[in-house]
């Protein structure tokens, strides 16, 4: 193909609508533009000092005009939400609302997260997830998969083809990880050893322990079933048809959440449906620590906003509102105490928790510039939280 | 206009309106055109350079004036474009039969519609580095380092992207 035609093509292609975008765009930088404060000068400038407490801000139901105030939306000429963020949003990660360690995976690998807002970086991993009781990472590259402490010492490494999804379950001394491999679902022992197919053929869909010393496992497979499989016995105790993006055991292990785009279903734990959720694209959810509420995120195309719902266990109770926003929010995670729910608001760049107070009210607090100090440079996938462990 | 740049961003930085708006015109068109070709939907498109500006806006006190301003929003531009046309793709699973908006739009001007139909037939990834290279002119060095990839790589996609074009239009 001729470079200098495919140079001429795409300087010359009509892009529609492009003066009318950039009037809208200007309109919208603008806004977002006068809502910060200006940089200090280099004379003037003091570097943030590291601080214990909370930036906070108290809101009404983030539904309310006085809760879109704070959140500092911005409407676009067709009504939409632009996005803008959390006003008086810290600034960097100074701190963390609520003890615990964070996970989370950037471009550049998974990062520890401690509650005074000091990170280490654990290697170039694409992926990661914690062990049952916060003592180990479990971290993925292309063809390998390792094993270290929070502080990022190697315990010990396994080559394989394409592994994704590597997943850690068991109790304090007895341990299984199970992840995918060229279509494959392994099992193999928290020390390393007894690697073997559990599965050969599994859909690409991380599997879930049950909590426990069952080793009981649920996965999905890739002609439309989930199967719960005890993986000492290789016994399938149950299962369903569906093809769920995520599948999530309740921290007690009687209950199991399967999510597709457009429905949050609850399982008990042989498999018998007990709830549907539906409205909405469902992008994420999470079982509280306690099990006793599910929290998930939906996002509305058509008015470019997203919502973070909480409902009781079952899914049977009304849904409420916690927190909601213009633009995309990725995913969402409990702190190990149950207290706050962090929603990873990539449009804004922010994490934002949230705490349920008296009655209506919640508490927010946001860290602001997340891209840039775990990518080091704003812009690029947002980093995905993988876990809040105590 | 480098100049002439680094005075816009020091204006921009220290709250000035007008320099702000100087940037803005400087960069928008090429902006919101890059991300059009990758996601191959002027709504979409139109979000992403928005969402790109408004990120840069907030980096802007932490930005660096002796560097150039446009890498640093094309990177920002071009990974979300990206990530937009990656979701859209899980998206097509569910919602099936949603053709590209923006197709019905183009205008006929000679090569001009086949080779942007030809486009749309690559993934986001290598329509990402053809833009980055023949529209925004950035070398496979800088593109490596934008997008955070091995130089192989980038080299590989931009030889499968060429040649999957040129095997399209039947060259």
């Amino acid at each position: 193909m001729n470079e200098s035609a495919v140079r001429k093509t795409l300087t010359s292609v009509v892009v529609p609508g492009e003066l009318e975008a950039r009037g809208r765009g200007w309109t919208v930088v603008r806004e977002v533009f006068e809502d910060l404060e200006p940089t200090p000068s280099p004379s003037s400038r003091r570097w943030p000092i590291a601080v214990a407490a909370v930036a906070v801000v108290l809101v009404a139901a983030a539904v309310t005009p006085p809760g879109r105030a704070v959140l500092g939306s911005v409407r676009d000429a067709i009504g939409r939400d632009r996005v803008v963020g959390v006003k008086g949003a810290q600034p960097s990660l100074f701190s963390l609302p609520a003890p615990g360690r964070l996970l989370a995976v950037s471009t550049r690998g998974p990062w520890v997260v401690d509650p005074n807002g000091s990170k280490r970086l654990l290697g170039a991993y694409r992926e990661a997830s914690w062990s049952p009781y916060g003592k180990f990472v479990v971290a993925t590259k292309a063809d390998e998969l390792d094993t270290l402490e929070p502080g990022g010492r190697l315990h010990w490494s396994i080559a394989k083809p394409g592994i994704t999804g590597a997943r850690w379950g068991g109790t304090r001394t007895d341990t299984r990880i199970a992840y995918l491999s060229g279509g494959a679902l392994h099992v193999i022992g928290g020390d390393g050893r007894d690697d073997r197919i559990l599965v050969p053929r599994a859909a690409p869909v991380a599997p879930s322990w049950k909590s426990g010393d069952d080793h009981v496992l649920v996965y999905a497979t890739p002609n439309g079933r989930v199967r719960i499989v005890d993986t000492d016995s290789g016994h399938v105790n149950g299962g369903w048809q569906g093809s769920p993006k995520q599948l999530a055991y309740s921290p007690d292990g009687k209950l199991i959440l399967a999510r597709s785009p457009k429905a949050l279903d609850v399982y008990n734990a042989i498999g018998f449906h007990l709830a549907r959720i539906t409205g909405g694209r469902f992008v994420d959810a999470a079982w509280a620590p306690a099990a006793d509420t599910l929290a998930y995120v939906t996002f509305d195309r058509a008015t470019n906003r997203s919502t973070v719902w909480t409902v009781n266990r079952e899914g049977t109770g009304r849904a409420q509102q916690l927190f909601g926003g213009a633009g995309r929010i990725s995913g969402v995670t409990w702190s190990p105490d149950g207290r706050w729910v962090l929603a990873s608001w990539d449009s804004a760049d922010e994490w934002v928790f949230i705490r349920r107070g008296d009655g209506a009210t919640k508490v927010v607090a946001a860290r602001a510039s997340i891209t840039d100090q775990l990518n080091g440079h704003p812009g690029g996938t947002f980093p995905a939280v993988a876990g809040w462990s105590p | 206009m480098r100049g002439n740049e680094r005075a816009w961003i020091r204006g921009a930085q220290r709250g000035s309106v007008p320099d702000l708006e100087q940037l803005f015109r400087a960069h928008w068109a090429r902006a919101y055109r890059a991300a059009y070709l990758i996601v191959q939907d002027a709504a979409a498109a139109e979000d992403v350079a928005q969402e790109s500006f408004i990120a840069a806006v907030r980096a802007l006190g932490r930005f660096d004036r002796r560097r150039p301003f446009g890498p640093w929003l094309h990177r920002i531009v071009a990974n979300r474009a990206i990530d937009w046309a990656r979701a859209r793709t899980a998206r097509a699973e569910v919602e099936l039969g949603e053709p590209p908006a923006s197709l019905d739009e183009r205008t006929d001007s000679g090569d001009a519609v086949p080779i942007a139909a030809a486009l749309l037939e690559l993934s986001p990834e290598h329509r990402a580095v053809i833009v980055l290279r023949y529209l925004l002119d950035y070398t496979p060095g800088e593109i490596a380092d934008l997008l955070e990839l091995p130089r192989g790589t980038v080299n590989s996609r931009l030889r499968r992207g060429l040649d999957q074009l040129g095997s399209q239009l039947g060259e």
